[in-house]
């Protein structure tokens, strides 16, 4: 799809990127302290907030009291919820659950009456300096009556709970059913049936940078809005709609941004209060997120209770599963939606026709989820992973063959199965070029010497298929971008992207593409990203779309310029355009002739336009709007839709050692096969799967957000929260496969959250295959030393 | 953010230093290598209104006394690492200076003496500290005395230091007996979970000290035959529990750790 200017028909780049790994655009600035990250912003008479936290899960708000807190030193301002109120009744959901059939609830930035979470923002102040907001912030006095918590989703559900919404009824924020065939049936005729649960930590993304935001309004009543965000414009749309006032009186400026992850989504309360207090106080206000605030933040929790029916040869004839999420309290923000995709996700690679899935988002005490890297197919992934490891060994069949004949073939794609219809893919060669390239036969031959030494190594394979692109119709998280492409006298060329990128750059990679479609020098082309004054509306940075829907709007804007270009070169060296090419910066004939600069085509075309016969479009600019064909929201003869277009896919083999008389998991070695179609910048896409995998690896192992029955947060530091760092993990070692998309023009299929879900699988089913000659099975992560010393303690009883 | 307004006072003196921190009682903190005190004051964890640097009061060195190593409190890990006194006279403080989580980074800044004086019983430093021998020389406004390890550690982030008293110095016997030592952690980040020194006393029996177990180190004696897992079982009085692993951990741990290190002991392989 594209704008309503004349069609571009899509063909491969005339001139493919180059292969060659180009260096990340900005790299220099970002290595020299100069990456102007949110907290680089500063501004004249700029203020400083913080905010007062309820230390409470679930409470009554009795009272406050901010005399002290407004006597104090450097206060500019201080606010609770029922004063807030007056200039902001409510915060504006990002990803409304009503648009979706489930219930909403309408949030505040500052908390009146009670409180539903811990950490739930209950009073701000303002003060010349962080230092003396924060001392004004501990004066504040907030008399609570707290009662007992909702904050296990399972209890959750049960009619005796206590209702985190009492308009509800219920805490199910909904139930999204996925079914095809009839499972019923295929579990009755089934010969073997494998039963479980599997119960996920919560647990998130920890940004090395976490949020912030400054807002300032100028004389002329405009908004200014530096934020360290992935969307941009949507975040722009949610201030208008709170504030009361026009997109047009609104700049939102993403900052470089050090790590998004979903965490970066908007819909935090901050977001609105920062603006209001700033227009209060009638001066800049920044606020930033401390490391506390930000584990407070979560995702990732979640329990299946599932089943699935087999036959002999491991092939699986049926699949039910029951995924609960716990989502917190609920915000305004992106993050239930991850439960929904972990439903969606099912079956995955695999070949099932009769499924039962029911994704039910459960609402608790506990602080609301935003995005996190993964948004649920680690999930899903983990469960199907475990489940192929549980029918192997149950008929002495090797995994790998047990996937082998699940496999989607790779002659039957494009594949319809439920919400998806998978683009492409080979996982069946993905899965034996693993094999190879993990030298899997020599690691079982080691693992069964060690095993007769009594040492408990242990092998994971995991395979993981990875829906992205996601286009939620109905929001402003949507699967098509925009690019203005603007090239000036000189020739130099700037792109003007709706997407946005987290640090993962894609902005080399747009930049790369364009300057292969021109002819030109990769340091020619600048891309600009991330400020709305600038940009064409587009939807940031989301479900590995950067690349996808970012490169592609940009070569189809480039094109239009190149046309124009080439017309206006084939009149200046008298031949015609057809026999032109764009190589090394000039416009010259096919295989003979210098040609001309590419410069010097486009001064002509701004001075001699009109006065030259035949260069008569004096327009260097085109905007163009793309995403891949495969979004499907009408349904089909069959009532089917597809959100997902794009389906790239990884395999990963884990070799680790468990300790029997500590229960410490080592990981000696990791290998991974990916395929994201084509890839327009290997070091980009090795560097994201290097990343993914170590989140995965934590995920499994040992990374935890743990809640108290009282609802409070035991994890607050890097010491409790436990990341991977570099003596943790193995140098990974990466293959690649290419299926390339045939709905993208590129080819590309997104690579920003391939890895996490086969990372956590491959672990878990490593540390398993260690565990197995006990007799144990540890579903309930992360796979910490106690827990597993403790399956081993008992597995020897 | 630190939100009290402080002051920080570099005394260059040991006197004056004592004399700063008798002045300013609880709302003083004394200001090693900073590492733990500078984030908890961030965090609000901890408020004060006077900082006393020990930065210039000359105890960053390492001498050797006799047949004893004095350590300043002030230096830091990398310079006991580093030592060449240190890895001849006592290679176990050198080695286990090496092993301190949080890179080059930290250990250019954190240092020995605060890490005793904040005795997180989940650390390193205590129960190589008593498993040396070494003895501290706590100074206050009316002199110094000297506390052996010990005796220094009383429980959970509390020590014998007296208010007014602060840590100059930590003196180690020389020691070229073979030793070991091992401790059991989650992953890098992570605090050592339990930590076992064995050494060989002067009268040839193995000592074995337990660190991360209990509240305070543990020591263990080979002496009197028997078997090791149940004097270590008896020996464990109350295990400690934290957000990182709970008593009943450290205490199945203990056990098997302090084997292991034992045979590397008897091995004569120190790693």
């Amino acid at each position: 799809m594209n704008s309503t200017d004349a069609p571009v028909k899509p063909a491969p780049p005339a001139n493919p990127p180059d292969p060659a790994r180009a260096r990340r655009k900005g790299g220099e600035l970002m290595l020299t302290g100069r990456g102007g990250y949110l907290d680089d912003v500063v501004m004249p008479g700029m203020l400083h907030a913080a905010i007062l936290r309820s230390p409470h899960a679930r409470a009554d708000i009795l009272g406050t009291d901010l005399d002290a807190a407004r006597a104090m030193p450097g206060v500019r301002l201080a606010l609770d919820g029922a004063q807030l109120a007056e200039h902001l009744p409510r915060i504006a959901h990002l990803f409304d659950p009503a648009a979706f059939g489930a219930h909403t609830a309408s949030f505040r930035a500052l908390a009146v009456d009670r409180v539903i979470h811990e950490g739930e923002p209950v009073a701000v102040v303002v003060a010349d300096t962080l230092a003396a907001a924060e001392a004004a912030r501990d004066a504040i006095q907030v008399r609570y009556a707290s009662s007992q918590p909702v904050t296990d989703m399972r209890a959750a559900l049960k009619p005796a709970s206590p209702l985190v919404f009492e308009d509800w009824g219920t805490n199910a924020l909904g139930d999204f059913p996925f079914q095809e065939g009839d499972p019923d049936a295929a579990f009755a005729g089934a010969p073997h049936v494998v039963e479980g649960e599997i119960r996920i930590q919560r647990y998130n993304t920890a940004p090395l940078e976490t949020r912030g935001y400054v807002a300032s309004w100028g004389d002329d009543g405009r908004l200014t809005f530096y934020a360290s965000t992935q969307n941009p414009h949507p975040l722009r749309t949610l201030l208008a709609t709170m504030l009361g006032i026009s997109e047009s009186d609104i700049r939102v400026i993403a900052t470089r941004v050090g790590g998004g992850f979903g965490h970066k989504f908007p819909g935090f309360p901050e977001e609105g209060l920062l603006a209001v207090v700033s227009r209060i106080v009638d001066a800049p206000v920044k606020w930033l997120e401390t490391r506390e605030d930000c584990m407070l933040v979560g995702g990732r929790e979640y329990h299946h209770t599932f089943a699935a029916a087999y036959d002999d040869t491991g092939r699986i004839l049926a699949l039910r599963d029951r995924v609960l999420g716990d989502v917190g309290a609920l915000g305004a923000g992106g993050g239930w939606g991850m439960v929904y995709v972990a439903g969606m996700t099912l079956p995955g690679p695999y070949k099932i026709l009769d499924y039962d899935i029911r994704a039910v988002p459960v609402v608790t005490n506990k602080p609301p989820w935003n995005g996190a890297i993964g948004y649920g197919k680690e999930s899903a992934t983990l469960l199907l992973e475990r489940i192929v490891e549980l029918i192997a060994a149950d008929l002495g069949i090797d995994s790998v063959n047990v996937r082998m004949v699940n496999f989607i073939p790779k002659d039957e794609f494009p594949y319809w199965v439920g919400a998806k219809r998978l683009d492409s893919g080979d996982y069946a060669g993905a899965l034996r070029q693993l094999v190879e390239l993990g030298d899997l036969e020599q690691r079982r031959r080691t693992r069964a010497e060690r095993r007769a030494r009594n040492e408990l190594p242990g092998l994971g394979l995991a395979f993981e298929l990875c829906p992205e692109g996601g286009d939620f119709p109905g929001s402003l998280l949507r699967g098509y971008d925009t690019a203005t492409i603007r090239v000036d006298p000189a020739g130099a060329v700037t792109v003007l992207s709706g997407v946005t990128n987290p640090g993962t750059g894609n902005d080399t990679g747009i930049a790369q593409v364009v300057a292969g479609e021109l002819g030109v020098e990769l340091g020619q082309v600048t891309v600009r990203q991330g400020d709305t004054d600038v940009s064409p509306y587009g939807f940031g940075n989301f479900s590995s779309r950067g690349m996808n829907v970012g490169g592609g709007s940009a070569l189809l804007a480039a094109r239009v310029i190149r046309e124009r270009l080439a017309r206006a070169a084939a009149v200046l060296l008298e031949i015609d355009a057809a026999d032109l090419e764009f190589v090394a910066g000039r416009i010259r004939p096919r295989g003979a002739g210098e040609g001309i600069a590419f410069g010097e085509v486009a001064n002509k075309v701004y001075g001699m336009s009109i006065a030259i016969p035949g260069i008569d479009e004096p327009q260097l600019e085109a905007t163009r709007t793309w995403g891949p064909e495969n979004m499907l929201h009408v349904p089909d003869e069959r009532g089917r839709t597809s959100g997902y277009p794009t389906f790239p896919y990884s395999a990963h083999l884990a070799e680790v050692e468990l300790d029997r008389a500590t229960g410490v998991v080592t990981i000696h070695d990791y290998t991974c096969v990916h395929d994201c179609g084509v890839v327009i910048n290997p070091t980009f896409v090795e560097g994201q799967l290097q990343g993914s995998i170590a989140m995965g690896i934590g995920g499994a192992l040992w990374e935890e957000l743990p809640y108290d029955r009282d609802g409070r947060l035991g994890a607050r530091t890097f010491k409790q929260y436990l990341t991977a760092r570099a003596p943790d993990l193995p140098r990974v070692r990466l293959g690649h496969q290419v299926t390339p998309s045939p709905y993208t023009l590129l080819g590309t299929k997104g690579a920003g959250e391939s890895g996490v879900s086969g990372a956590v699988a491959a672990i878990a089913n490593a540390v398993n295959d260690a565990l197995s000659p006990l007799g144990a099975i540890v579903h309930e992560m992360p796979l910490t030393p106690p827990r597993l010393l403790a399956a081993i303690n008992e597995a020897s009883r | 953010m630190i939100r009290t307004p402080l002051r920080l006072y570099r005394p260059e003196s040991v006197a004056e230093a004592t004399a700063l921190l008798d002045e300013h009682g609880d709302n003083a903190a004394v200001l090693g290598g900073g590492t733990l005190l500078v984030p908890a004051l961030g965090r609000g964890e901890r408020s004060v209104t006077a900082l006393i640097d020990l930065g210039a009061l000359g105890l960053d060195g390492i001498t050797r006394e006799n047949d004893e190593l004095v350590v300043g409190a002030r230096a830091t890990y990398s310079r006991v690492a580093e030592s060449r006194l240190c890895r001849q006279h006592a290679p176990l403080l050198a080695e286990v200076a090496t092993r301190i989580t949080g890179g080059a980074q930290l250990r250019n800044q954190a240092t020995y003496g605060g890490s005793a004086c904040y005795a997180n019983p989940s650390s390193d430093a205590p129960a190589v500290l008593v498993a040396l021998q070494a003895r501290l020389v706590a100074a206050g406004t009316n002199g110094s005395r000297v506390i052996d390890a010990s005796a220094f550690f009383t429980g959970a982030f509390a020590t014998a230091l007296a208010p007014g008293e602060l840590v100059t110095h930590i003196h180690v016997p020389t020691a070229d007996a073979p030793y070991a030592y091992e401790k059991v952690k989650h992953c890098e980040g992570s605090w050592p979970i339990v930590t076992c020194t064995a050494t060989t006393t002067a009268a040839g029996r193995r000592a074995i000290t337990l660190g991360g177990v209990c509240t305070t180190p543990v020591e263990v004696d080979d002496a009197d035959g028997g078997d090791l897992t149940d004097r270590i079982v008896a020996a464990l009085q109350e295990p400690w529990s934290d957000a990182l692993a709970d008593g009943s951990y450290r205490a199945a741990v203990a056990p098997a750790l302090a084997r292991r290190v034992l045979d590397r002991l008897d091995l004569g392989a120190t790693r």
